[in-house]
């Protein structure tokens, strides 16, 4: 008998170091060559390449989605997907849309951080804050920087645990950060160690590093503990229409990880993320996602619990304006016995806004004794505004205790009539209605954020925003 | 076919070093893979989702394949899987080569 | 052109012509376009179509399944017997896979105006309403429904004129083929305004290990303030390939319940679909299913809420024991005119076995925004207290679980106002939970 055989290496016969590749730095649209001078720039290791290179061609061969949210408005090649050439970059404060002036007055943003959030500022007065942070945690063993350093200076750590969670062709858009990714952050805890300050991705940003493309690395070993923020309330101008960004998370035995999103993209960004973690033995992960801008995102912050006793948990709130399409949700995999997982998302919808709630809870046949939870919740604001909930569930193992429950409605006429009969207005009064909706998660913010998203919920609805 | 019984399946001749081919066994799929002259035979079917792990690709420093639909890595000699998606073990079967003839043995 | 489609089995060209031959001109012209449309329609995918993801049916193969004789005397005798203990009174349509249907015991109904036929007779003699019985059944709109549109035979038909009250409930026994072989069944309702009726549907087939097909589809209209009381019973042999859809239309303020259950086949996919499209109108689908084996049982439901101020509940009990798997997925879609839309869906599982699994899809589509919407989803086992305790009181594993089943099914087959079908039913399912395959279980450790 003969059987048909097939060749699975890959040799890249590329020869990149005879290309000028300063070139196609600044170029529009994606190749070997664009990636293979990403590659070269940063001086990364013969492995990297060969990985970047393998995450092209998943994404060349990987069709576009056919669920979630409308991606047709992506053009993959009007797209620098490295260094864009001088001219492109920086923009003068006039250029900068009235709207997103104007909330940044009426939110008190300090005129620097204005400058940096409307893409005015290539820098972030940040560093000085950075720096002393910085210190502090060196002294706890603990590594904080960017995923290029954290490549260079600590290898063998980094790859052992890049792209075991979020492999190159896990879909179309991890394909593409893993061919063109930079920037993002780099952790790692040591055992034991306790960072009790949240670490923010906004201390050592300037805009080389935020970036389309951001994969962030995130290890706890044993016992330790994190909390990492990423974006702000804020709306970030950006002239990038796509992010296609990757998080991942590994939870040691013990650990205890959160991270906390952020995100105000401005009206004219995809936002597509991958975001898995996977928690080990007795860990647990938390996941405090907040989508309040772009056009259209995409994020379904993943757990994977593969270890006893391991925790996830995944507090979401999502807000859609007229125009705006926030498609998220969560997975929970319960892959060993004894685990558990609680999923509580709260969406709004107003104006011709669209919230879609996606999720997945999945429990293996040997997860015995699992406990899990997923609680939904949509407020449709006006006749024009819409909400979907998708949740899939495969239970595969008798001994779990499992509930879901969605709901979604508008916003009580008994409720408003009860505040307007006290004096409120009732746009003030669906103002409240709103911030007591968004209670649970807002409740999780540290202080500051926690603030300034009640005024910008504040502000949209009054529609002077969005 | 009781497990364990030794079946002819291929010529060595047919799966050059760096590649995979697909056999039935008593309509099991199975891969087989050959890692710089070794044989390795595993489930065919990624235990992630309906994908045929012949078609993925080697990776031979680690001794592993990756599964063409979503990447997740098994290990060739444990079965294991080391990168996510896929989180269940594939089936490791025994090969031996014989006189140039390649011979798998299925474990339960 | 699917390969089933020049086969010479029952879902063939021959079948086709034969068909074709026996119906009059109009419906002659529809079994030809769903002909075309089934010719043409890809085999439903596990991989490529999202409501079959969990549903794999690569090992159907449509030839092996030949033309179905007549039904046998015992399986008459089936038939009638069940009818005759649950309930007696109603008038009884017998449709045989063949095609040869019996009425009996419709004098009191057909003296009171109700057209109550074959559904092949009354293509012939009603057809305007037939036509308007199929009118919410696109004749290709899907791989299953286009082989039904073009191959069913016989079936039941019952039309209730305006202002009619049904004095008697009608009993459809709709009776499988025999191995290896494929029926089609098929039950067309109208209701006109105001008329109400009981109908239960019974698809029965004799326990033996033969594999067979059946592709059914039961089409209702209710007009406006029109009431069905609608009891489908599913107790197909173990090893058939049963495809359904059941599709109930609503009109102004009219109100449709199901209560339904779901037992045999080995393969069931069901699809139950509500479209709410006149102001008011309401629907309550209550259904229990007990998987057992190997059984892989699923059901698809949809709640369309077209119209304003209309309301839908939906409860569907799971319990699944052995290795069987339920599929459960459900789709609650408010159109933007279907202001103060109330509808709800709760799907619960109860898994009694290592190896037994649930999977759920409740989906929401909501395009308006003065509604109340939502869904639930459990997915429990039952409590090792609640078994400690039957165990305790001297009553055996095996006793205590039917016990706990029956329990959990309770609230739904409560609801059945016929207390004899109720009881039928629940005898029924007494014998399902209480057949224990091999040896019987282990004694639990106290």
């Amino acid at each position: 008998m003969t059987v048909q055989a097939r060749d699975l290496t890959k040799d890249y016969k590329f020869g990149f170091h005879d290309v000028d590749v300063s070139v196609f730095r600044t170029e529009k649209g994606i190749s070997p060559e664009v990636v293979a001078a990403i590659s070269d720039h940063k001086q990364e290791p013969a492995w990297m390449l060969r990985f970047r290179l393998k995450a092209l061609e998943h994404f060349f061969k990987r069709p576009m989605p056919t669920w979630g949210a409308d991606l047709s408005g992506i053009d993959f090649d009007n797209i620098y997907y490295y260094i864009k050439p001088v001219e492109e970059m920086g923009r003068s404060w006039d250029d900068v849309p009235d709207s997103i002036r104007q909330t940044f007055d009426r939110l008190g943003i300090p005129e620097a951080e204005r400058k940096f959030l409307a893409g005015v500022s290539a820098q972030y007065d940040s560093e000085v804050v950075y720096h002393s942070i910085r210190a502090d945690l060196e002294k706890l063993g603990v590594l904080f920087s960017d995923c290029d350093t954290g490549l260079r200076d600590h290898e063998e750590l980094f790859k052992r645990y890049f792209g075991t969670v979020i492999p190159p062709n896990d879909n179309k858009f991890a394909a593409l950060n893993s061919a063109v990714w930079s920037g993002g952050s780099f952790v790692y805890v040591p055992k034991g160690v306790r960072v009790e300050i949240p670490l923010q991705a906004y201390f050592r940003i300037n805009s080389d590093n935020m970036g389309q493309f951001e994969r962030t690395l995130i290890i706890a070993d044993e016992g330790s503990y994190v909390h990492y923020i990423e974006g702000c309330t804020a709306p970030t101008y950006s002239n990038d229409s796509l992010h296609a960004a990757v998080v991942e998370i590994i939870a040691e035995k013990g650990a205890h990880v959160r991270y906390t999103t952020i995100q105000n993209w401005s009206d004219n960004v995809y936002n597509l993320v991958t975001k898995r973690a996977i928690a080990k033995e007795d860990a647990t992960i938390e996941w405090i996602d907040g989508n309040l801008g772009s056009k259209v995102t995409m994020k379904y912050p993943s757990i994977y619990l593969m270890g006893e006793r391991a925790h996830g948990e995944v507090l979401s709130a999502a807000f859609a304006g007229s125009g705006q399409h926030q498609d998220a949700g969560s997975k929970c995999i319960h892959v060993a016995p004894n685990t558990t997982s609680n999923v509580v998302s709260r969406s709004i919808s107003k104006g011709r806004g669209r919230t879609s709630y996606r999720g997945h809870i999945k429990v293996l046949p040997k997860a015995s004794n699992v406990k899990a939870n997923v609680r939904c919740d949509a407020l449709l604001l006006d006749e024009e505004s819409r909400s979907d909930t998708y949740p899939y569930m495969d239970i595969e193992n008798p001994d779990v205790t499992f509930g879901h429950e969605a709901t979604v409605s508008k916003v009580g006429e008994d409720q408003i009539f009860y505040l307007q009969s006290r004096g409120i207005d009732e746009q003030q009064a669906t103002a409240l209605i709103v911030n007591g909706f968004f209670e649970p998660f807002v409740k999780e913010l540290p202080m500051e954020y926690a603030v300034e998203l009640n005024r910008l919920l504040a502000l949209s609805m009054e529609g002077s925003i969005g | 076919m009781i497990v364990g019984e030794w079946v002819t399946v291929a010529r060595l001749a047919d799966i050059p070093p760096g590649h995979a081919a697909r056999v039935e066994i008593d309509e099991a799929p199975v891969a087989l893979f050959n890692v710089e002259g070794e044989l390795h035979c595993i489930d065919d079917t990624c235990t992630h989702q309906e994908a045929s792990l012949s078609e993925g690709d080697l990776d031979p420093e680690r001794c592993a394949v990756e599964c063409p639909l979503h990447g997740s890595a098994f290990d060739l000699r444990t079965g294991d899987a080391i990168t996510l998606p896929a989180v269940e073990p594939v089936r490791v079967h025994r090969v031996e080569v014989t006189d140039g003839m390649i011979r798998v043995a299925l474990n339960g | 052109m699917t390969e089933a489609a020049t086969a010479t089995g029952t879902v063939g060209r021959e079948s086709l012509q034969a068909r074709l031959a026996a119906s009059p001109a109009w419906l002659a012209d529809r079994r030809t376009a769903a002909w075309d449309a089934f010719a043409a329609l890809p085999v439903p995918s596990s991989s490529r179509d999202e409501d079959w993801r969990r549903t794999d049916i690569s090992k159907l193969h449509l030839e092996r399944f030949g033309q179905a004789g007549p039904a046998g005397a015992e399986l008459l005798e089936l038939g009638r017997s069940r009818h005759g203990a649950a309930l007696p009174e109603a008038a009884l349509v017998v449709s045989g896979p063949d095609g040869t249907t019996a009425v009996e015991n419709a004098e009191s109904l057909q003296a009171q105006g109700v057209i109550i036929s074959s559904l092949a007779e009354a293509s012939a003699r009603h057809p305007e309403l037939v036509q308007r019985g199929l009118s919410r059944i696109g004749v290709g709109e899907s791989y299953f429904t286009a082989m039904w549109n073009a191959l069913w035979q016989g079936g039941a038909f019952v039309y209730v004129p305006a202002g009619v009250h049904a004095m008697t409930p009608v009993w459809i026994s709709h009776l499988a083929a025999g191995g290896d072989a494929a029926s089609f069944p098929g039950t067309v309702v109208v209701l006109d305004e105001h008329a109400s009726l009981t109908l239960v549907e019974d698809t029965v087939g004799p326990v033996d290990t033969s594999p067979r097909l059946s592709v059914a589809v039961t089409a209702l209209v209710l007009g406006a303030e029109a009431r069905l009381d609608d009891i489908p019973v599913q107790q197909l042999p173990p090893a058939t390939w049963h495809f359904s859809l059941r599709r109930a239309t609503c009109g102004p303020a009219a109100h449709y319940r199901l209560l339904g259950a779901s037992l045999g086949a080995q393969l069931q996919k069901a699809y139950w679909d509500v479209l709410l499209e006149g102001r008011g109108a309401e629907a309550d689908i209550l259904a229990v299913c007990f998987a057992e084996r190997r059984q892989h049982l699923d059901h698809q439901s949809l709640q369309l809420h077209a119209g304003p101020d209309t309301r839908s509940n939906l409860l569907l009990k799971v319990a699944a024991r052995d290795q069987a798997q339920s599929v459960y997925g459900g789709l609650i879609d408010v159109l933007p005119e279907a202001i103060h839309a109330d509808g709800y869906v709760v799907n619960r599982n109860l898994l009694l076995s290592h190896g037994a699994g649930a999977s759920g899809v409740p989906r929401l589509e909501i395009k308006a925004n003065d509604v109340r919407c939502g869904h639930g989803t459990t997915v429990g086992h039952v409590d090792d207290e609640e078994r400690f305790y039957l165990m305790a009181r001297g009553i055996p594993a095996s006793e205590a679980e039917r016990l706990v089943v029956r329990g959990y099914f309770a609230d739904v087959l409560d609801r059945i106002p016929m207390e004899t079908t109720r009881e039928w039913l629940v005898s029924l399912l007494d014998a399902e939970i209480g057949a224990v395959e091999a040896a019987p279980a282990p004694e639990a450790e106290r």
